[in-house]
């Protein structure tokens, strides 16, 4: 660890002008994270161009306050309005929106606060520190590593998902068929397109998600409006904040959680997406009091939160050694630095070590910010609750439209949307859960994609996912968890419904 | 906002009128924004030469230029709804070789070659052959030896089908006559972290993607394929220096749909020309490891034309 | 691969919010749910016969439900059914006005079946080897999407099954009016946006959706339609550079 770049970096710190620009794109990012339907990747993606003639040390540490405040932005309404704001706040929602219901928002604001920012500082340590090293770990994860890792996910997260085993599996299923639509990079086949060209990108993720936790949860408000007075609806929000005691004991599933993050955002494909649901999975097979999770779960939260904010940092990691993006914010960060001449590969400590410990420091400082701004903005989220909600969801549906068009500039995504929309709030009337689609959307790809890769590496021959060391062990992990979750099912007597209802 | 809801007070008074809508374009060229449609999500090399170009381009068109992301299908689906938009230069594509000559002619997409008009070439890219630093081989030579010796166990990463990073490949295999096992990992991050990670022996990739590792030696440069030696990269010798004439020069530029103007595609040939000698431009092309190879819309057109009878007669040869 | 005992988490369930609290705690007493169901089938049958269903259709669909639920129940059914809380968050059941859980199974059923089967026919063509091939091919480009459809199948036939071997499932509470109206708007919005414009649909949309949510205050109306499409227009047309679809004014 070289100590004068260190002091170099810590040199950024004085500019004002860089401390500005990462304050100004922290507060951006929260605003883009909080609406639902801006993405961090888009506003990123569109702000990088004009960084492209700042200076370094302004333009990047602009871009990665974006970034970073985005992703936690997302839980703002997450657990205010029940609409995650980014993909990656969808975990938090489950336990975030019940403990608002029960008018324990703040609590939930808080712990996803705490959660976040010392998910986010773990995380941040871990690229200043451990950079090199974790990297050629994770360079090293080869296809069918990365194919029983996805099937590791697919079992942490399915193991825990809903009420009925047959609408969990229908749940799952439609997801893989609905992230199979499109053209398939492996064969240049369109699968699924019905002739629709638009269909041939797949089915957008982002626009659907908009439709399906955001516009299905105005439909249920909606509904819950013609049945039930005003005031009953409307839940005030207590002004009691989390306690030490809170914080103390979420503690252990914030650093489990920072270190699925950190881990799964250093290896390139799996994003925050993922591992805000593979936090709130082991987070809850760990947890002392499994039945509290969805009913109001403050560990609930803060391991969605600190699962996905360790993501973060985490996946500058293989961008900066390798110049290899694991998904596409982190890729059009790639584009940034190498706008600036700061080319990321083997050579980029070597030659710019000082700049980057810059950016480091401004990491640091943006975290420290980012828990001083948030406690503050806090206080005036509970006012959320007080706008009338035929001022609240007809806005928030108008920022719908304009989110899920602006992912892709494609018309055809509202209709995505709507069909999103339509399919969430069936899917919520009957009982089917919602976040095993989700999941099977997201992880379908990289599992297909791997599987297929292995296979063809070994032409066709299983083998492989044993004779590889690291796939051969995720293997054995992912059998041991399928044969104890059996045994467990088998010999422990059920739990009776009482406590279900309670 | 005045000048966007004038130009569209005015076309939809024309068009209550009844009258057709070319009508409106009467009036100089451009007086609206410019839609500029990369068909590639965000984060690679056009989505990031489409950012220089739109962010410099308003003063050589008197108009800004709006860059528009519209990814999906491998570029197909951008492609496809420029070629459908109108033909009025108002929309154009920043295509390149994979989604402009190859795949039309190859696969059954919603467009043809025939659906668009080149207006100019920005630049174009070689592909790099490498090996990782402790593949079996190192150079082509003896690369080439160890695909015969042992067929089907040379393993390279690829991008994507058709892809240029696929294509390229497919060019080496036909010259030599060897059998080598292609990996599709459905983009260039993936298809470059399985090479270094020891997964597959070599790839061919963009100078500005695999040129650092090069440098710093975790990557063996084979040769590139071009007709010189790529400036930033001089040690790394052509593949035709070495006996093998594959040329294959990933170009990205400006088209529109057939049926525009000629005097519209002059203009904004005329522009882009201008443009490329934007001194802010040039500064960033070069600090991105890119460069100018401008052609207008005539050469530009010859060029392509020579191009995609070139990859179909390939195409057809492999099948 | 799901695990039956109960601690599984429920999802986003809309119908598990204070609503179900506020009614529990104001002394909405439950039947208990073993009790409910022994004797609710025939007032099940008669309901879900009122709602729509043309007797003979209900007629060929009950029977089918024997069929099937013979084939199903056994042990394993009965102690799913000990271990599910499958009825309890149904909601309350609130007397006549409620829809069968049953009738939303069914429709489930239905969807997952026809998806299944588009899929199946979009990746063979309605060929029946292709399907024996393709499952011995993991890399083909159709494995997956088969797999797919095929769980999809099993597990509308599931939902169905489990549905009808139950002696009566738990009631659903109606949507009303507003949903469908909310969604009426939203799907005019995406016709709109191409005729009139996008900011147009925006304003027109938060003229007419407040009303829905229970607000008829044009003093609060008003500046909301003109304040959000303007806010929205700011942040994504001049910061974000989006190109919405151009309107009529805008």
């Amino acid at each position: 660890m070289p100590v004068e770049a260190i002091a170099h970096g810590l040199a950024v710190l004085a500019d004002p002008m860089a401390l500005a620009a990462a304050f100004l794109g922290l507060a951006a990012g929260i605003v883009v994270g909080a609406l639902p339907g801006l993405t961090a990747t888009m506003a990123v993606a569109v702000l990088a161009p004009f960084t492209f003639f700042m200076d370094a040390t302004v333009g990047i540490p602009f871009l990665l306050g974006i970034y970073k405040g985005a992703i936690y932005g997302g839980s703002i309404p997450a657990i205010t309005i029940n609409t995650p704001g980014t993909a990656a706040a969808a975990a938090t929602a489950i336990d975030g929106a019940a403990l608002a219901r029960q008018g324990l928002g703040r609590k939930a604001l808080e712990m996803s606060l705490v959660a976040s920012v010392v998910a986010d500082l773990l995380a941040t340590l871990v690229l200043i520190f451990v950079a090199a090293p974790l990297a050629s770990v994770a360079i090293g994860f080869g296809s069918p590593d990365f194919t029983m890792l996805y099937l590791f996910a697919l079992v942490m997260i399915a193991g825990v998902s809903g009420s009925s085993a047959a609408k969990g599996a229908f749940a799952v299923a439609l997801g893989v068929l609905l992230a199979c639509v499109g053209f398939d990079p492996m064969s240049g086949a369109s699968r699924l397109t019905f002739g629709v060209i638009d269909l041939w990108g797949g089915i957008s993720l982002v626009p659907l998600l908009i439709g399906m936790f955001a516009l299905s949860e105005i439909l249920v408000q909606a509904e819950r409006l013609g049945r039930e007075k005003l005031a009953q609806v409307r839940v005030e929000m207590s002004a009691a904040g989390i306690t030490r005691g809170e914080v103390r004991g979420a503690m252990p599933t914030i650093l489990r959680s920072s270190g699925i993050g950190a881990f799964l955002g250093a290896l390139p494909g799996l994003g925050a997406e993922v591992s805000c649901w593979l936090a709130y999975g082991m987070a809850k097979r760990r947890s002392r009091d499994p039945a509290q999770y969805g009913k109001g779960s403050l560990e609930g939260v803060a391991a969605a939160e600190a699962g996905n904010n360790a993501v973060c940092p985490a996946a500058l990691i293989p961008m900066m050694v390798f110049g290899i993006p694991g998904d596409t914010i982190t890729a059009v960060l790639l584009g940034a630095f190498m706008a600036q001449g700061l080319l990321p590969g083997p050579l980029l400590f070597e030659q710019h070590g000082p700049v980057l410990y810059g950016f480091f420091a401004i990491l640091l400082v943006t975290n420290a910010m980012l828990l001083v701004f948030g406690l503050g903005a806090i206080r005036y989220l509970r006012h959320i609750t007080a706008i009338p909600p035929g001022v609240l969801y007809p806005s928030v549906i108008a920022l719908c439209f304009a989110g899920a068009f602006a992912v892709n500039n494609a018309v055809f995504d509202w209709w995505i949307m709507l069909a999103g929309a339509l399919l969430g709030y069936a899917m919520r009337k009957a009982d089917v859960p919602i976040p095993p689609l989700v999941i099977a959307m997201l992880l379908t790809p990289g599992l297909e994609n791997s599987l297929r890769q292995s296979l063809t590496l070994s032409d066709g021959s299983l083998l492989i996912f044993v004779t590889e060391p690291i796939s051969a062990t995720l293997l054995a992990v992912v059998a041991g968890i399928v044969g104890f979750l059996g045994w467990r099912s088998l010999s422990t007597p059920r739990p009776s419904e009482n406590q279900q209802g309670a | 906002m005045t000048m966007r809801s004038t130009t569209s007070l005015a076309i939809g008074a024309v068009l209550m009128l009844g009258a057709p809508a070319p009508l409106a374009m009467a009036a100089e060229f451009p007086e609206k924004p410019i839609t500029f449609v990369t068909p590639y999500p965000p984060g690679g090399s056009h989505s990031l030469h489409a950012g220089i170009i739109t962010t410099v381009a308003e003063p050589y068109f008197g108009q800004p230029m709006i860059s528009v992301i519209r990814s999906g299908g491998g570029g197909a689906v951008g492609a496809t709804e420029v070629s459908k938009s109108g033909a009025d230069g108002y929309t154009v594509l920043f295509g390149d070789p994979t989604i402009n000559s190859l795949r039309p002619q190859v696969e059954d997409l919603p467009y043809t070659t025939e659906d668009f008009i080149p207006v100019a070439r920005i630049n174009y890219s070689p592909a790099v052959f490498v090996a990782r630093a402790d593949a079996p081989f190192d150079d082509l030579a003896s690369m080439i030896a160890y695909a015969k010796e042992n067929p089907g166990d040379l393993v390279y990463s690829n991008d994507n089908v058709n892809g240029f990073t696929y294509t390229v490949f497919e060019l080496l295999k036909m010259n030599t006559d060897t059998d080598m096992k292609g990996i599709v990992y459905g983009g260039g991050g993936p298809a470059v972290q399985k090479l270094l990670g020891g997964e597959t022996m070599a790839y061919a990739g963009a100078p500005s993607v695999v040129g650092e590792h090069i440098k710093a030696g975790t990557l063996t440069g084979i040769c590139t394929t071009d007709f010189e030696r790529w400036e930033s990269l001089p040690d790394v010798p052509t593949c035709g220096e070495l006996g093998e004439e594959i040329i294959f020069h990933f170009w990205r530029g400006v088209l529109v749909p057939a049926g525009t103007p000629d005097d519209v595609v002059a203009k904004l040939s005329a522009g882009f020309e201008e443009l490329v000698k934007d001194e802010g431009f040039l500064r960033l092309i070069g600090r991105i490891n890119s460069r100018v190879d401008f052609l207008g819309a005539e050469a530009f057109g010859a060029l392509m034309a020579e191009e995609q009878a070139q990859l179909k007669a390939v195409y057809d040869n492999l099948n | 691969m799901v695990r039956q005992d109960g601690d599984g988490w429920i999802c986003l369930p809309p119908l598990m919010g204070p609503e179900q609290g506020v009614r529990r705690s104001a002394g909405h007493s439950r039947p208990s749910p073993g009790s409910k169901r022994r004797d609710r089938p025939g007032t099940e049958t008669a309901a879900q016969n009122r709602r729509g269903f043309g007797p003979g259709g209900f007629a060929a669909l009950h029977r089918q439900s024997t069929t099937l639920s013979a084939l199903v129940r056994g042990p394993r059914v009965r102690s799913l059914r000990n271990g599910m809380p499958f009825a309890l968050d149904r909601g309350t059941i609130a007397d006549g006005d409620d829809m069968p859980a049953r009738l939303a199974d069914l429709l489930f059923c239905l969807f997952g079946l026809g998806t299944a089967l588009a899929a199946a026919l979009s990746l063979f063509g309605g060929t029946q080897t292709a399907w024996i091939e393709t499952l011995g091919d993991m890399t083909s480009p159709a494995f997956f999407p088969a797999i797919g459809a095929m769980a999809l199948t099993l597990a509308s036939l599931a939902i169905a099954a489990r549905s009808l071997a139950m002696p009566a499932a738990a009631a659903l509470q109606r949507p009303g009016l507003r949903p469908p109206l909310v969604l009426a708007i939203v799907f005019a919005m995406t016709l709109l946006i191409g005729r009139i414009g996008f900011l147009e649909t925006l304003v027109l949309a938060l003229l007419v959706l407040p009303p829905v949510f229970g607000l008829r205050d044009l003093r609060l109306i008003l500046p909301t339609a003109l304040a959000v499409p303007l806010a929205v227009h700011l942040l994504f047309e001049r910061v974000l550079l989006v190109r919405f679809p151009d309107g009529l004014v805008f």
